[in-house]
């Protein structure tokens, strides 16, 4: 039972920030065809945001959050206008492989820029909350966590209900579905975009808040979120929204139950040969739509 | 004398080298409803999009209202009052039938309205009532023409650019879309339609303009077209 509850708790924590990080990236791949690259380092500039503003006594959680959703968002959209707005309605080329080069080269700048700035060494991060609580005999759950998994299915809802329920949200559907009919409709693309790209790095930043809380805030700490969004999001079905969130979950519950039923080691090469079989017998992912080619 | 809604002077057109309109003129006045009639792949739908900015052109010369506009995108050229009912419906799939109606409504003055344009589309429309709630991809070819029309209307159109409504529909569901097409006209809507043909037109057409190779071959009111032999045999229509 004990076991049970350790898996069922760890797969909610890892699923809710593996969906958090990989949901912008759906988001952008939904409306624009580009694999975005760079959302992993907006995971790492969340964490020297927490780095800055949590080690400095008296900073309080909420504002790193706010700053690094500020930071990131601004990070986003400018990545898209030198990354993947001069390319859109060019043709004679691979829209989505040379974007998917596009955004990786802005993220290795970023990762360098970083590189230059703080310096190659982890910094630790201070949790956003201290401290754990026992769910069950013996298993302990962190408020870092707890916090984690909150927030992330909390933003995850509010993302949905802003596409759900607004006029923006509609036209980012709709954009998605259709982009000449959405044009047609006087949906201003060229400023959507930006905007777009810039809502789902904040995603990815204040994912990165938390993270950093678990591990470190270093250069490098966004390579390992960013190929989690990646499997996530082509596990889902590529810009499959509610894919995406199935797919975190699963990928989640995978990792825990191994983790606990058997070894932490054995967690990757298990999960990644569950992900091959699903794959090659379902190659558009869980919940993914043949689609064609439309930019 | 009044300054036309639509005119095209000189106008080329195409996808990459492929030139596929060629030199159009034509105009369109205020209140009338000029049908394009033409073979398929001769540049009908070509022209339409065009005209509606989702392809740049290579020559000549679009004014709306007097406003050169041949340089503006798709996306802008809705919000000086240009609505394009595209050929083959482009709803959106996932959305509902009532959400693809309210991106109808989408420039910010027509969402205020968006209420009363629904119930307008409702009642133009009664069967799309029944439908709203469903996601557009599982509706009938009929009704998704319905919802494609409906959407059209959902904001005011200085100029409606209607694509062959016809297109893939049965004949008693073609006679229904024309009779909606006619209401719209009639409350005074400046219209340009495709068809291939003159089967469904005669009610409606102020003015007929035939596109061949790219290039309007012929103008004049139905009546004269049909009087010209070789032009009624060709677009007469086969049913």
């Amino acid at each position: 039972m004990a076991d049970l509850v350790a898996i069922l708790t760890s797969a909610v924590v890892l699923g809710s920030i593996y969906g958090l990080v990989a949901i912008g990236m759906t988001l952008i791949y939904g409306i624009l065809r580009v694999l975005d690259m760079s959302q992993g380092s907006m995971v790492m500039a969340g964490s020297f945001v927490g780095w800055a503003i949590l080690s400095s006594a008296g900073w309080n959680p909420v504002v790193a959050m706010v700053v690094a959703f500020v930071l990131t968002f601004a990070l986003g959209a400018v990545t898209q206008l030198v990354s993947v707005q001069p390319l859109l309605g060019r043709g004679g080329f691979d829209f989505e492989m040379i974007t998917f080069i596009t955004t990786f080269a802005v993220a290795i700048v970023i990762q360098n820029v970083a590189l230059e700035v703080f310096g190659p060494r982890q910094k630790g991060v201070p949790p956003v909350f201290d401290g754990s609580v026992e769910v069950y005999s013996g298993v302990f759950l962190p408020y870092q966590s707890i916090a984690m998994a909150l927030v992330s299915i909390g933003l995850m809802a509010l993302l949905g209900l802003f596409l759900a329920k607004s006029r923006w949200g509609m036209a980012i559907r709709a954009v998605a579905q259709d982009l000449d009919a959405a044009r047609l409709m006087t949906v201003p693309i060229r400023r959507m975009f930006p905007l777009v790209m810039g809502l789902a790095s904040a995603l990815a930043g204040i994912g990165g808040v938390f993270l950093g809380g678990l591990y470190f805030a270093s250069p490098s700490a966004g390579e390992l979120p960013l190929l989690y969004a990646l499997i996530v999001v082509i596990f889902g079905g590529l810009g499959s929204l509610p894919g995406t969130i199935y797919a975190a979950y699963a990928i989640g519950l995978i990792q825990a139950a191994v983790s606990v039923t058997i070894a932490t080691t054995w967690a990757l090469p298990i999960l990644y040969a569950v992900i091959l079989v699903v794959l090659v017998v379902r190659p558009q992912g869980l919940a993914g739509r043949p689609s064609e080619a439309r930019l | 004398m009044t300054e036309p809604v639509l005119d095209v002077r000189g106008l080329s057109a195409g996808y990459g080298e492929t030139t596929v309109i060629r030199g159009v003129d034509l105009q369109v006045n205020p209140g009338e409803t000029v049908v394009l009639i033409g073979p398929n792949g001769h540049g009908k739908t070509t022209l339409l999009r065009t005209i509606s900015g989702l392809i740049q052109p290579s020559a000549g010369e679009i004014r709306l209202d007097g406003v050169r506009v041949d340089r503006r995108r798709a996306e802008e050229l809705g919000g000086l009052g240009l609505v394009h009912i595209p050929q083959g419906d482009h709803l959106f799939p996932e959305l509902t039938v009532e959400e693809n109606l309210l991106m109808g409504a989408f420039p910010r003055a027509s969402w205020r309205r968006r209420r009363e344009a629904l119930t307008q589309a409702y009642e133009l429309f009664p069967q799309l009532r029944e439908r709203r709630g469903q996601r557009a991809r599982t509706l009938s070819g009929g009704e998704r023409r319905q919802v494609a029309l409906a959407r059209g209307l959902m904001r005011e159109a200085r100029l409606l650019l209607v694509d062959e409504p016809s297109l893939g529909l049965a004949p008693v569901l073609i006679e229904a879309v024309y009779a909606a097409v006619h209401r719209v006209a009639e409350a005074g809507t400046t219209i340009l339609l495709v068809e291939e043909n003159f089967t469904y037109i005669g009610e409606i057409a102020d003015r007929v303009c035939v596109l061949e190779m790219g290039r309007i071959v012929r103008t004049g009111s139905l009546t004269e077209l049909l009087a010209d032999r070789t032009i009624a045999e060709s677009y007469l229509g086969v049913l």
